[in-house]
């Protein structure tokens, strides 16, 4: 079966107030997601879960394995969770970028080979050997999440971390998880980044408001809109034109949607 | 509060020599009262020059009548720093064991308020934000990435000062905040006098509020305007261009009669009269 399992999830920080009050939500193998919701509804804290960094009620399983404690070492082959204040462990960008690949136990050679790979795809061989903490920010949250894909696990997850891209960057990144074929698990609020991943789940008050493939969930306008999310640009002038009988679907990018509204 | 920045120039010694001019000559004036934004990558040192906590390599920061050099005295400058808030997060907040009440309280002691006055201020700056009481007997650790600004702002807006610079603050917010926080921006601005400074904020949470866009690219100050600059091509020579930009401009290109929006709805109105 594979992907992603949540049944009946709890979890509470202080015994008190419920983050998630039986989250149930199902991932199948082989699917992006993208993890929306209001300010402080748990997008963060499931992330932390899927990273077996938390103790919850319920079960939660990535590629049929169940996220506990016992099986640490299995799981961290399956998912990587890259979180806004995840820390450099190294000064210089080599080093950092050397690091995740000598933890694969990978050999001098094959961590060359991966290193050039990396710097054919995002062309970072001026900052190779630059101390992080003189990059700029685009480039600093880009070696962040590089360390992690390196590992190649099955899910990388970003927490709200994508948007923070500009936009080259960004699809550059896409591109080369799906090279990789590393899944994404994107939190994010801006909701332009949605269209990149195949799912959507949207949190709400413990439960999922709504979640299923990414456009039928953005067609739920009224909904989204009264959670205080926006849609993505597009998905949004759509709709609104698709009422008023200017078009007669959703188009993703301004020719599509040009061509038809002047046809 | 005025601000002027006089052919100020800031150089980054922790970087190498071909990048490390982080200012170059810039001349700008921000207008007390005024909402400026700075918009390039990486411009936390704007912040970091108005607090004076670094200073200008060459050049002059001026703050009303007081000149800031790169080695010039500045008597009492706590009192100083009471006029100026700075609204940002750092990765320390995330270890932040302290409650919420005990961050608000520390600060506004720093700023010489007398603890009587304390809760009801406290109280009140987070209503101001958007939070709740129950928010005082928080772990700052806990809170969410959007929380810790909000708190961020209010213990900024406890202690009442002229200018409020923020960082990033839109970043990680979703549409019914970002659109919470510019009306707010607005309420400080026409009701309360105060200056506001946006650093590093995407353009779509610029456009209905800003007075002054100042565009900084490689050091240099390239554009300096007010916000009619969202319409015009040299400023997405820097930036990027919004959807709604993209979309306008390339059905202009396409050789429809249709005017430049910043606000989707009046779009909309203009589609439906332009192709019905």
């Amino acid at each position: 079966m594979g992907g992603i399992k949540i049944k009946d999830l709890k979890f509470t920080y202080n015994n008190k107030d419920f983050i998630f009050k039986g989250l149930n939500f199902t991932l199948r193998k082989g699917k992006n997601l993208s993890i929306i919701g209001t300010s402080a509804c748990g997008k963060t804290t499931l992330l932390k879960i899927l990273n077996n960094e938390l103790s919850y009620e319920g079960f939660v399983s990535v590629d049929d394995i169940e996220i506990t404690q016992e099986n640490f070492s299995k799981l961290t082959k399956k998912i990587a969770v890259v979180f806004r204040n995840t820390s450099f462990i190294n000064e210089i960008v080599k080093d950092e970028l050397r690091f995740s690949l000598e933890n694969m136990n990978l050999s001098p050679i094959e961590i060359n080979e991966s290193i050039k790979e990396l710097n054919e795809f995002f062309g970072i061989n001026k900052i190779l050997n630059k101390a992080i903490d003189s990059l700029s920010k685009n480039d600093k949250i880009l070696i962040k999440i590089l360390s992690y894909a390196l590992i190649e696990p099955v899910y990388l997850a970003l927490d709200d971390l994508l948007c923070e891209l500009d936009y080259r960057t960004k699809i550059l990144l896409i591109n080369y998880l799906n090279y990789k074929n590393i899944l994404l698990i994107n939190v994010t609020t801006k909701m332009d980044d949605v269209l990149y991943t195949d799912y959507v789940l949207c949190l709400y008050d413990g439960i999922s408001a709504i979640d299923g493939k990414t456009l039928d969930v953005l067609e739920n306008e009224k909904l989204l809109k009264r959670l205080g999310l926006s849609l993505p640009f597009f998905v949004d002038l759509s709709i609104q034109l698709k009422l008023y009988g200017l078009i007669n679907k959703v188009y993703l990018n301004k020719e599509a949607m040009v061509k038809n509204l002047w046809k | 509060m005025e601000i002027v920045f006089n052919k100020l120039c800031y150089v980054d010694s922790s970087k190498t020599s071909n990048n490390n001019v982080v200012l170059d000559n810039i001349n700008l004036i921000i207008n007390k009262g005024d909402i400026a934004a700075f918009v390039g990558s990486d411009l936390s040192i704007i912040a970091d020059l108005i607090m004076v906590l670094k200073r200008p390599r060459k050049g002059e920061l001026k703050l009303d009548d007081l000149v800031i050099k790169r080695t010039s005295h500045i008597n009492n400058v706590d009192l100083l720093r009471k006029k100026i808030g700075y609204v940002y997060v750092s990765d320390i907040d995330y270890r932040q064991k302290d409650k919420v009440r005990d961050l608000l309280k520390k600060t506004m002691k720093n700023y010489g308020y007398k603890v009587d006055n304390v809760s009801k201020h406290m109280i009140d700056s987070l209503k101001i934000v958007g939070l709740d009481d129950n928010y005082l007997s928080r772990e700052v650790r806990t809170l969410s990435y959007t929380e810790l600004k909000k708190v961020k702002l209010a213990s900024v807006i406890c202690y009442n000062p002229e200018v409020i610079i923020l960082d990033s603050f839109d970043s990680g917010m979703i549409f019914r905040d970002k659109e919470y926080f510019k009306k707010l921006f607005l309420k400080l601005k026409n009701k309360f006098k105060k200056t506001i400074v946006l650093i590093n904020c995407n353009l779509d949470f610029l456009f209905d509020v800003v007075d002054k866009v100042y565009v900084i690219n490689k050091g240099k100050l390239v554009l300096d305007s007010d916000k009619d600059i969202f319409y015009e091509d040299k400023l997405y020579k820097y930036v990027e261009m919004p959807n709604i930009v993209s979309f306008t401009k390339y059905a202009q290109d396409e050789g429809h009669l249709i005017s430049e929006y910043t606000d989707i709805k009046e779009l909309i109105k203009e589609l439906y009269r332009n192709v019905k």
